[in-house]
């Protein structure tokens, strides 16, 4: 283990060193990342931007262990990942990790509330409901929690998601592309709501996003083309010192 | 979690409907035949134990419960029979099967019947029969069969007119004169069991070793009345095979019904067991829920199964009262335990291939 290093002892939640990952689809190899590294800190709200097929979800699902990479290390809160059994990944995951996907992947069949607990038991989270109570608050889905996702706007779904996400406190959040379907005004309060959350709960968020508008709320940006990191630590209207952050 | 599980049940009522169905018609299937087939055997066994008969003495390799064919004894035995020192009384019988209406008639004589039971025919309404095509029918077969003195019943091609009624409980449905019966089998002087009341209760065992192996008795099948219900069971040729194929069919049935609707229920659900890995649900956790959607579907169709059998006899009994059908509460359990194993082993392998899966294929999936 490195969680010694310097690299992990400066703040630095996640790691990923010099990865690859290649997809074998048949008998022919397709790489989907080339050698990345990456560092992002912990409170860190980092965006990444990059055509469609550059890789960046491949890094996001690396990141969040839902995919292992075919050569490299990510360490993710100061663990290997790339060293864990599923098991360990699947404990990382509902322990420190929060997906927020671009089709909100809510549970259609059961109410805004059960898709909240449902994430809740999963996760394990014993803790009172006083947290909950402020992210839905906080969210603005008090009105809608006996609604079923398809009855609500595609907003509304995106809002519940990301509470979703935040449910169990994790260290991170791994957004992809979560204004993808939104128009700018649903995408400029959802991102609001995002940034809102880095600051409060100083969650750490990694978004990947196509659009630059929906970058620039994130503290770093870095961009991604075949495979690669192409350019890093663009700046931002925001600053990464939440002491004098403001919204 | 058991939003998701109700809401998941509910996502494709006619499958669910169907799986039920199909989980309580097994249970149906194999309950109504359990208690048929016991009620059956019970009622009949009762009915025997209740001539207050010791011993049944009948043709070599003879069983009880078929002692349904024909007479082949010869008569004058019931003599030597009566020589027998511990032996009270002899009642010579033959016992017919009437394919009509699927019953038991017995042939008897009055008399020896009486001693042998202890006065235990009781006629409530008309007479005993004197001979002839005359019979009489218990209580329960009037009531069944909406039968009245007078009334003629067509045994073996032949009328016999209805001349008493007798309190249920002893022997056959339907009794005739031993020697109407005799003859219309062509076995003049022959019957097919002879019921032995001993002297005192003490002298069973010891009748029943000397008929066993003294000559001429020896060879002769001769069985204690206090075993008739567990020699019926055992009599009853092929009953053992023929409820294990059926219980096995049952099994299978509800095995592979749960098995496809788990499978294609888990198929659909692809994308939904990724985001459930991507909340960081465990393999376990997958399993459980899968398993939990298997039990709760077994269990509201064995709930629904025991229910409508329930209903099933209860309508027999109404329209046929001589039908005796008991379902045993040991079945109850033994079908639960049934269904539930099947239940469970046919969502295993939906189960496991469903935490088997890829989270990001499963996410990706349309």
């Amino acid at each position: 283990m490195e969680t010694g290093s310097k690299e992990l002892s400066v703040g630095n939640i996640v790691v990923v060193k010099n990865v690859t990952k290649i997809y074998k689809v048949g008998k022919v190899d397709t790489p989907a990342l080339r050698g990345v590294s990456l560092k992002v800190r912990k409170g860190e709200f980092l965006a990444i931007m990059g055509p469609s097929g550059c890789g960046k979800t491949t890094l996001l699902h690396l990141i969040g262990g839902l995919l292992t990479p075919t050569s490299g290390r990510i360490f993710v809160d100061g663990q290997d990942i790339t060293r864990m059994k599923d098991k360990e990944r699947t404990q990382l995951r509902r322990e420190k990790i929060g997906f927020i996907f671009q089709r909100y992947n809510l549970f259609p069949g059961i109410s805004v509330r059960q898709n909240l607990e449902l994430a809740k038991h999963i996760k394990k989270d014993g803790r009172d409901n006083g947290f909950i109570e402020e992210i839905i608050e906080m969210l603005g889905l008090k009105e809608k929690m006996d609604h079923k996702p398809l009855e609500i706007s595609g907003g509304e779904q995106l809002r519940v998601a990301i509470a979703r996400a935040v449910i169990g406190k994790p260290s991170i959040i791994l957004a992809d592309e979560p204004t993808g379907s939104l128009d700018s005004h649903n995408s400029q309060i959802v991102l609001d709501m995002l940034r809102n959350l880095n600051y409060k709960f100083n969650q750490t968020i990694v978004m990947i996003t196509h659009n630059s508008e929906a970058a620039a709320y994130a503290d770093r940006i870095i961009r991604m083309r075949d495979g690669q990191i192409e350019k890093k630590d663009v700046g931002s209207v925001f600053s990464f010192d939440h002491q004098t952050l403001t919204i | 979690m058991k939003g998701l599980l109700w809401a998941n049940i509910k996502k494709r009522p006619t499958r669910t409907i169907v799986s039920i169905f199909a989980v309580s018609l097994s249970v149906i299937m194999v309950l109504l035949f359990e208690g048929l087939t016991n009620g059956l055997i019970k009622d009949y066994a009762q009915r025997t134990k209740n001539t207050r008969a010791d011993l049944f003495f009948q043709p070599p390799g003879s069983s009880l419960l078929f002692a349904l064919n024909n007479a082949t004894m010869p008569y004058k035995i019931k003599d030597k029979l009566m020589e027998v020192p511990g032996i009270k009384y002899v009642a010579p019988m033959i016992h017919q099967f009437n394919k009509k209406n699927f019953s038991l008639i017995f042939g008897i004589e009055p008399d020896s019947f009486n001693k042998v039971s202890g006065n235990g025919l009781i006629v409530v309404e008309g007479r005993i029969f004197k001979g002839g095509y005359e019979c009489v029918v218990d209580d329960i077969y009037k009531k069944s069969h909406h039968t009245k003195l007078g009334d003629k019943i067509k045994i073996l091609n032949h009328y016999f007119t209805v001349v008493g009624i007798f309190k249920s409980g002893v022997g056959a449905r339907i009794l005739v004169p031993l020697k109407t019966l005799q003859d219309l089998n062509d076995a003049h002087n022959k019957v097919s069991i002879f019921y032995i009341k001993c002297d005192t209760k003490k002298d069973i065992d010891r009748v029943y070793k000397y008929l066993k192996n003294t000559p001429p008795f020896k060879g002769y099948t001769v069985n204690k009345a206090s075993n008739i219900y567990k020699l019926m069971t055992s009599s009853l040729p092929g009953l053992k095979e023929f409820t294990f194929v059926l219980i096995a069919v049952s099994v299978i049935i509800s095995f592979f019904v749960i098995l496809l609707t788990m499978y294609t229920t888990i198929s659909e659900r692809t994308r939904e067991i990724g985001i459930l890995k991507s909340l960081g649900a465990s393999k376990r956790y997958i399993i459980f829920m899968i398993l939990k959607e298997a039990i709760t579907l077994t269990s509201v169709g064995l709930g629904l199964g025991i229910g409508l059998t329930y209903s099933v006899v209860r309508f027999l009994h109404k329209i046929k009262p001589s039908l005796p059908i008991e379902i045993q509460l040991k079945w109850i359990f033994i079908i639960i335990g049934l269904a539930l194993f099947s239940g469970v082993f046919g969502s295993f392998y939906p189960a496991f291939k469903a935490a088997r899966q890829d989270p990001v294929d499963a996410l990706t999936f349309e």
